[in-house]
């Protein structure tokens, strides 16, 4: 099970917007030490961000970015109790997110 | 006169060793905790329960340290910890009705002395023989049958229960539940800080060396070291390039390593014994377990 969470703070009069999403990253490149096989990548490919049902930020990811990625993206204009909503999917079809109100 | 046979043996057991100091618990701790309060005398006593990043000469981890307890990565598994710890067991009892009947003591009181036992009693050993009194499945809880030594899964599941029942504690005050009038339990400790004084491994390096000596320190320039005074207050803790929750266990188990030195198993008599002697000289600092450590 994948977790995904979600944070917001008050930043230079706007919001941020934290998003951290429990995923191994997995590049494909890696070599099991034991049995010697390549680890499978297993990356999320994209995570959009929505404020009340429109999308702030489509992200594009790649293998370079860390395992458990930390997502901040900085949105104007977002009021407390706003909705968030966060979805991703990665490279194997697995779909993830979790919502979340501006407090 | 039972007191004095008490003491002199209690003497007797301190004379033993061929240490710094022969002197009880209570001056030891006098003493340690002095030598940092003396040789950093801008730091705050409570600081140190935030390991090196106490150290004015670490501004630069530390600013990076309080970005990342922004949304500090452990959640994810103190999330996963407090799901475990919530479920109940199959014949409706749970970690906090242990909790509640004193089998898992208040965590500020780790590591005990368990006089029936005669043994070092830490919140893992506890949490463990909860499940076990329970029934619980071990299909589930892995680490209850597994070497959680070598099976990481199992140890991680074990760290986040464990991380969990600490974030209820956070900010109280350590102060390990021990009775050192026991002849047995101050030999643990003597144990602990022989250990904790002892040469090992390639390098030559013993705890004190690092953390007492060259506390503050950076080695090699990537290497800080922390003051070996509130060492145990954040643990479980997660380090940056574990991506994981883990147990002191292991960190001890990663220190030997880099001083070159065999690791112990878990749990071993050595490993309790530096633990509590750790935690004992850290006596009076808030608790900041689960943490983000370097």
């Amino acid at each position: 099970m994948a977790l995904t969470k979600i944070k917001t703070r008050p930043k230079d009069g706007g919001t941020e917007i934290l998003v951290l999403v429990n995923h191994p990253m997995e590049t494909g490149q890696r070599v099991d030490a034991k049995t010697k096989a390549k680890i499978p990548a297993h990356w999320v490919q994209k995570l959009t961000v929505e404020l009340n049902g429109k999308a702030v930020a489509d992200v594009d990811m790649g293998v370079a970015v860390s395992k458990d990625p930390l997502i901040a993206v900085a949105v104007k204009g977002a009021k407390s109790g706003d909705k968030v909503k966060v979805s991703w999917t990665d490279n194997k079809g697995e779909k993830g997110g979790a919502d979340a109100a501006v407090g | 006169m039972k007191k004095i046979l008490t003491i002199l043996a209690a003497l007797g057991v301190a004379g033993s060793f061929a240490l710094p100091a022969h002197a009880d618990p209570q001056s030891d701790l006098k003493e340690f905790q002095g030598y940092f309060k003396k040789k950093y005398p801008e730091i705050k006593f409570d600081e140190y329960a935030n390991g090196f990043y106490a150290f004015p000469q670490f501004k630069a981890y530390r600013e990076s340290w309080v970005a990342a307890n922004e949304f500090p990565a452990y959640e994810l598994g103190l999330e996963r910890g407090k799901a475990l710890w919530d479920k109940k067991f199959a014949n409706g009892e749970s970690f906090s009705n242990c909790v509640k009947k004193g089998a898992i003591k208040p965590a500020y009181t780790y590591p005990r002395w368990d006089k029936a036992s005669k043994s070092i009693r830490t919140a893992e050993l506890d949490i463990m023989d909860c499940a076990r009194a329970n029934n619980a499945d071990p299909k589930e809880l892995t680490f209850l049958t597994a070497d959680v030594g070598k099976d990481g899964k199992a140890r991680v599941k074990l760290a986040e229960l464990t991380a969990h029942f600490y974030s209820m504690y956070k900010g109280k005050r350590v102060k390990p539940d021990v009775d050192f009038t026991d002849k047995n339990a101050l030999a643990a400790y003597e144990n602990g800080k022989k250990y904790w004084w002892t040469r090992r491994g390639q390098l030559n390096f013993a705890c004190s060396h690092c953390h007492v000596e060259m506390a503050g320190k950076d080695l090699g320039g990537n290497q800080p070291l922390s003051a070996g005074l509130g060492h145990t207050t954040a643990w479980p803790a997660q380090r940056y390039d574990w991506f994981r929750i883990d147990t002191i266990m292991m960190r001890y188990a990663t220190c030997n390593k880099q001083v070159r030195a065999k690791p112990d198993k878990h749990y071993s008599k050595d490993y309790l014994s530096l633990q509590l002697y750790e935690t004992y000289m850290s006596s009076g600092l808030p608790l900041t377990a689960p943490s983000m450590r370097n």
